[in-house]
């Protein structure tokens, strides 16, 4: 999966959950933070991690992921996906 | 300055400590060490500011960043008389200033903005001698219920973890909970109290834990439960993974054998204790050491009272609401006589006793097993949630419809679902929503019907609702 796939594929997946807040697809931007924003707590957020391993056949190393800074941003989930393993 | 004793107040357990160890590490965020001695000295400055500022007694609201000057800020507080009101960093603003009123808090530390006390403009502050803090919970009746706790009662609890838990100078402690939840009370001072280090992460919240664990070397772990299902589902808990932990408590949820399980098997020299106790009793009453080998599935039991703390079972048989009684049972809720009911004065006129609320079991043996809730409340990650309080906060909003909000169980974790029984716009009623309530207490969902369904009595059927919650 190249960068637009996985952001297709992210905002698909987030989009339930953001519309029922009434959040825009519009909105889910790269600097998001799907944790801060109240979108998904801390085990929504893994079970979407895991949505993602699925659909991109690729599996992250999470732990070292939340280490980043803006780790938990749409953006910083692109890249954690997109990046040289 | 006042001479304290330890069996009467927490500061009086951080002091000796102070006194005992004052260049061992006190406190460490993120690889940033305080000594006692340093803390001491920072807290200090914190308590004479608070003399030089405030009314004696006064409350004071506390942001809980995970900042070395909160720490220091809420020693001072505490040394100098005064009591804190936490508040929580992910509340909205509108619930702090819910909390800061029905406190009447003299004034505002956040570390983020300034390391003064801001004065809070307020007509009847609080006298609050005696008080350690004052720690607020969901309420059935609308708005965040304000359960004050005297330092005695703090004691009381300090007097039996410190005599039992076994933590030494030498250990390495978790500061898990936010300092909004009283079990974050256990965190500092039974750490403090025992010479040991309390370690910190600036950012650690639960997806963070695991690196934080390995790398300040944690030796004693306290948390709620279901972040042992996170860090298993993130693969942080493989086979043997938390070689360093000695001893784990877990509290603020039920706990299953399953989790159980799984910890025991990443945390492999580490005993496991299961604390229980509502805030109204002071952050745990109830210990059950589990040893190996464990039942596949079910709950461990809540097991018995602290020495010294006593609980019967409401009405006097062996299942029912549990009745707690001893030091640690506070008096009942800030300014909401009302709300008492479920404090009683015992005929000598100084055990109190608290209805939990919570429904057990005493086995033959006194153990006790938890099953559940006389009323709606659930657990959101450890967090107490009235559904009904979505219901008040939205009452206001709605144009002569009714909400009623239940909690459904996906896979493990309880979540919020509210229906509206006539014409609203959803996502509108959610915005306003996420600007007065903790997110922990926002609904995933907002349902429109045309009518609620009914049980025989004519009251709305919740079991109902909850089916349709559950279904989609």
């Amino acid at each position: 999966m190249d960068k637009s796939e996985l952001r297709t594929a992210l905002v698909e997946a987030l989009l339930p959950r953001a519309s029922r807040l009434g959040m825009e697809r519009s909105e889910l931007t790269d600097d998001l933070d799907l944790l801060r924003s109240g979108l998904l707590d801390s085990l929504g957020f893994v079970d979407l991690v895991v949505e993602l391993e699925k659909r991109s056949g690729r599996e992250v190393d999470l732990m070292s992921a939340m280490e980043r800074p803006g780790g938990s941003t749409v953006g910083g989930l692109i890249e954690l996906f997109t990046r040289i393993a | 300055m006042n001479v304290l004793h330890p069996s009467t107040d927490p500061i009086a357990v951080f002091d000796r400590a102070v006194a005992v160890w004052p260049s061992r590490p006190a406190l460490d965020i993120d690889g940033a060490v305080l000594s006692y001695g340093q803390l001491s000295a920072a807290a200090d400055q914190y308590a004479s500011a608070c003399d030089a500022t405030l009314p004696p007694g006064a409350r004071v609201a506390l942001v809980g960043q995970r900042h070395a000057d909160t720490y220091a800020a809420l020693l001072g507080i505490l040394r100098s008389g005064r009591s804190y009101v936490p508040l929580h960093t992910d509340h909205p603003p509108e619930r702090w200033q819910q909390v800061m009123q029905r406190a009447q808090v003299a004034a505002l530390f956040d570390a983020r903005n300034s390391t003064a006390f801001r004065t809070v403009d307020i007509a009847d502050p609080a006298h609050a001698v005696g008080e350690a803090y004052v720690m607020f919970t969901s309420g059935s009746t609308g708005g965040p219920k304000g359960v004050p706790v005297l330092r005695r009662h703090v004691a009381a609890y300090l007097a039996h973890a410190l005599g039992h838990f076994g933590i030494t100078e030498r250990d390495r402690c978790t500061q898990l909970f936010s300092l909004a939840f009283d079990l974050s009370v256990h965190d500092l001072f039974v750490t403090w109290g025992s010479g040991a280090c309390l370690c910190v992460s600036a950012e650690a919240t639960g997806l963070r834990t695991a690196a934080h664990v390995q790398r300040a070397g944690i030796t004693t772990w306290f948390s709620v439960p279901s972040l042992i299902d996170l860090l298993a589902r993130m693969r942080a808990l493989p086979p043997g993974g938390l070689p360093h932990l000695e001893r784990s408590f877990f509290c603020g949820e039920a706990l299953r054998w399953d989790q159980v399980q799984r910890w025991s098997q990443a945390a492999i020299n580490s005993s496991i204790t299961n604390l229980y106790g509502p805030t109204e009793a002071t952050i745990a009453v109830f210990e059950q050491v589990v040893e190996p080998p464990y039942p596949a599935s079910g709950t461990v039991p809540i097991g018995r009272p602290f020495a010294g703390s006593t609980a019967k079972v409401n009405g006097g048989g062996t299942e029912g609401e549990l009745i707690l009684g001893g030091p640690q049972v506070t008096e009942g809720y800030l300014g909401d006589p009302a709300a008492r009911t479920n404090f009683m004065r015992g005929s000598n006129g100084d055990t109190m006793w608290y209805a939990t609320g919570d429904r057990v079991r005493c086995d033959p043996s006194g153990i006790y097993h938890f099953l559940g809730r006389m009323d709606d409340q659930v657990k959101v990650q450890g967090h107490r949630v009235e559904p009904s309080e979505v219901d008040h906060v939205l009452h206001p909003l709605l144009q002569g419809c009714t909400s009623v909000t239940v909690a459904v169980d996906r896979s493990g974790a309880m979540r919020l679902v509210t229906f509206i029984d006539g014409p609203a716009d959803a996502v509108a009623l959610l915005h306003a929503l996420r600007e007065r309530l903790p997110s922990y207490m926002m609904p995933e969902a907002i349902r429109v019907l045309e009518r609620f369904p009914l049980n025989p009595n004519g009251k709305v059927d919740k079991r109902a609702l909850k089916e349709l919650a559950h279904n989609g």
